[in-house]
């Protein structure tokens, strides 16, 4: 036994602190970029943080739900639960939904990523080159071990988050307080159009559904998730305070990507260390790789109840498929609409169906009683 | 052997992409432009062109990396060398950089951008400022803490003076501009900042320099309007100070009071304000400005026992008179002459009072100009900190 112990990453488990990490990682992708624009923007006032934590709330009650029925699978796949539970037609119709979204996910983030770099980056490297690279590398990382990648989420998304917490306190020399003012003084419509938007955020979560009969102590799937849940609201929030406090939000609405302009903003006195931003991209772009691979790696679990194929097989199919969705978008607005189509499946997958089957199994348990 | 064929193959082709980088780009290359100033230019090519309404000369100022270079103290004091000036006309920005590619031997490239200087023309100018600046802040090269002068007549000529202790007129500036110890400037204005102030439709204060005869002078500051976006106005060195004292801007300074017969120089370490508001009457807001003056006396040709109370009081006395008389100037040429409220009392309304905000915004400083017919009183408490490190200097 002693000898299996010092063995610690040879059993194809995940433990704890991966867990975590990996449910933070599938929320925070692009949304972390954009998320104070679009919040502000539909708030036009400070009090997003507001509707921030508001839709956290009801991303944490969700996420629970989740990790609560995955606590049920006993060694069954999500599908094969589902299957069980609701007959073969529903987990068919659950694992196309699951498939789709995941696989436009994937699409959305490639593209994202290539534009955000052909802007910040690679002024002139044409989107297209730069969404094969990024895509070849997903691909590849996907066809490999599926604890690799877990792994690989533990590896970048604690220095995403570390560097960002450096430059928001760096920023604090241009934090001014009486930007945030008035403080609750929306109407509640606005702080609702507030949540809409950032629960597009938080999205992603669901993915975990695919991760718990890999986990060394399934039982503890709730707890971890809602770790991971906080970890992403208290990024969002912090996020969307500073970048408010620093620019106002008249500004902030105004800005494509805030959090990359706050970083840009921080200077280091004596002009030694201007370019955070880069060290932020650079992290958050890695870290984006790990969340990719492990979206297209649950899209390409969710299908796998259509077909035999095997994984390698499965994904030269949907290489392609991936490469003209991404590249489908012919401009920045097309792109966000993509984003928001997206994100309504994202709905379905995250809040609708765990709901619907979480109903179901608590119903057939209340008859198998009766 | 097949296998050995195939990895040989695979490299051979991983050697393609190498020698296609699209973004490579050396740093001989890259022409780095450090200032720019912006004039009008002549009149429109065409009259009735309606996309083009205005034409600009721009000043490019760019530095010659060679010539910063320190050489053993030889040939460094060649500030000639270290820089040189572009000046071309165009409607748009895009068009002009594009323009000074073909002119220059590299490409331009604004992630050093420290400065940009606006003639008075174009400031004053409808919408003209705002357009301006749309470049800078839409491409990401330029930062958002790229400083925004208005220039007192002709922008270019600012680029041209002759830079004493740095390298270049940009620099030289930049460096004036940071200075703490007066009340005489106005606060460094930030891009950034700039932006904030056009999307908030807020009346604002611009730093203002003035060149002649190949030296400058950043005393004073330009008065932005908020709705139209031009300038409006021109505050003095006075008036500049209230504004200073009554916006926390005071980056220390100096008041020279009478104390006997004699002068005593207070300086000025830090100011700290509270705006109390009466909104009894909503049309007609009243607003009381507490300013917390601390500093100390830094030189006194008046002989007194300066460790004695009454003494520091009748000093404090003095200071505050002094204070009230510089404000007062502020507040006529703000309320009185330009009707714009760049007090920042507006913003304050906004951020404590919104529901009357709401009722006053819209003619705030237009129309009805709620911020002329205000009622500002400001009520300054000044302390006398320390006294230096004598008592005096010699006995009478």
């Amino acid at each position: 036994m002693a000898n299996l112990r010092s063995w610690k990453y040879g059993d194809e488990r995940i433990g704890g602190k991966e867990t975590v990490f990996t449910i933070t990682s599938l929320m925070i992708g692009v949304g972390i970029l954009t998320l104070p624009r679009t919040v502000a923007k539909a708030t036009n006032s400070s009090d997003g943080w507001m509707s921030i934590l508001i839709a956290g709330g009801i991303t944490l009650i969700m996420a629970w739900l989740v990790a609560k029925l995955s606590t049920r699978f006993r060694n069954r796949t999500f599908l094969e639960f589902v299957g069980d539970k609701a007959g073969k037609p529903v987990a068919m119709a659950v694992g196309l939904a699951f498939f789709l979204y995941f696989l436009s996910f994937t699409s959305y983030i490639t593209r994202s990523v290539a534009e955000l770099t052909k802007q910040y980056l690679f002024e002139r490297t044409p989107v297209e080159v730069v969404s094969l690279g990024f895509l070849l590398v997903v691909i590849y990382a996907v066809s490999g071990s599926r604890v690799g990648l877990v792994r690989l989420t533990m590896l970048f998304l604690p220095f995403v988050l570390l560097v960002t917490g450096v430059f928001l306190l760096m920023s604090v020399n241009l934090f001014e307080l009486k930007k945030l003012m008035p403080v609750l003084h929306s109407d509640w419509g606005s702080i609702l159009n507030g949540v809409q938007e950032s629960i597009f955020s938080f999205l992603g979560f669901e993915g975990v559904l695919f991760y718990v009969t890999l986990m060394r102590k399934p039982e503890e799937a709730p707890k971890l998730t809602l770790i991971g849940v906080m970890i992403a609201i208290v990024t969002y929030v912090s996020i969307y305070l500073f970048t408010i406090a620093v620019f106002s939000y008249e500004v902030t609405e105004n800005i494509m990507y805030p959090t990359i302009e706050l970083a840009r903003e921080v200077t280091v006195p004596g002009d030694f260390f201007e370019r955070l931003e880069s060290l932020f991209l650079i992290f958050w772009l890695v870290s984006i790789f790990a969340t990719t691979s492990i979206a297209l790696d649950v899209s390409v679990q969710s299908v796998r109840c259509f077909t035999k194929l095997d994984k390698k097989k499965l994904l030269y199919v949907l290489a392609p498929i991936l490469y003209l969705l991404s590249m489908y978008p012919q401009n920045i607005v097309q792109l966000s609409n993509l984003g928001k189509l997206v994100s309504y499946m994202g709905i379905v997958t995250a809040l609708v169906i765990p709901l619907l089957i979480f109903l179901i199994v608590k119903l057939r348990e209340v008859m198998a009683r009766a | 052997m097949r296998k050995r064929y195939a990895a040989i193959c695979l490299l051979l082709w991983s050697v393609l992409p190498l020698a296609g980088c699209w973004d490579s780009m050396e740093l001989e290359q890259r022409g780095f432009v450090i200032g720019v100033a912006i004039d009008e230019g002549n009149a429109p090519l065409h009259p009735n062109h309606t996309n083009g309404k205005q034409s600009f000369k721009v000043t490019f100022q760019e530095v010659i990396p060679a010539g910063l270079k320190q050489e053993g103290g030889s040939g460094s004091s060649l500030a000639g060398e270290s820089y040189f000036n572009v000046t071309l006309e165009g409607k748009t920005m895009l068009s002009i950089i594009a323009k000074m590619s073909t002119m220059t031997s590299r490409t331009p490239f604004f992630e050093h951008l420290k400065l940009i200087v606006v003639s008075e023309k174009v400031a004053q100018s409808d919408y003209g400022f705002a357009n301006v600046l749309d470049y800078f802040l839409r491409n990401n090269d330029a930062r958002r803490n790229v400083s925004v002068m208005v220039a007192k007549g002709e922008a270019k000529s600012v680029l041209s003076t002759v830079p004493q202790g740095e390298k270049t007129p940009v620099m030289f500036i930049q460096s004036i501009s940071k200075n703490q110890d007066t009340y005489r400037m106005v606060p460094e204005t930030r891009i950034g900042d700039i932006h904030e102030y056009l999307l908030k439709r807020q009346s604002f204060v611009i730093q203002k320099v003035t060149s002649k005869d190949s030296s400058i002078s950043l005393i004073g500051g330009g008065i932005m309007d908020g709705i139209k976006n031009n300038l409006v106005g021109f505050m003095d060195e006075m008036e500049t100070a209230g504004f200073n004292f009554l916006r926390e801007g005071i980056r220390g300074g100096v008041l020279e009071v009478d104390v006997g017969d004699n002068l005593v120089a207070y300086k000025v370490e830090q100011v700290s304000r509270r705006v109390n508001t009466d909104l009894s009457d909503p049309s007609n807001p009243k607003f009381t400005i507490e300013l917390w003056v601390e500093g100390s006396i830094l030189e006194a040709f008046e002989r007194r026992d300066y460790l004695e109370q009454p003494t520091i009081e009748e000093i404090e006395a003095k200071v505050n008179e002094s204070v009230q008389r510089l404000v007062n100037e502020t507040l006529n040429k703000t309320q009185n002459q330009l009707k714009r409220d760049v007090l920042g009392v507006g913003n304050h309304l906004k951020e404590r009072h919104p529901g009357v905000w709401k009722q006053l915004e819209q003619e705030w400083d237009t129309g009805r100009n709620y911020f002329a017919n205000s009622d500002i009183q400001v009520k300054a408490n000044v302390e006398v900190r320390r006294i230096g490190s004598v008592n005096n200097t010699e006995r009478r």
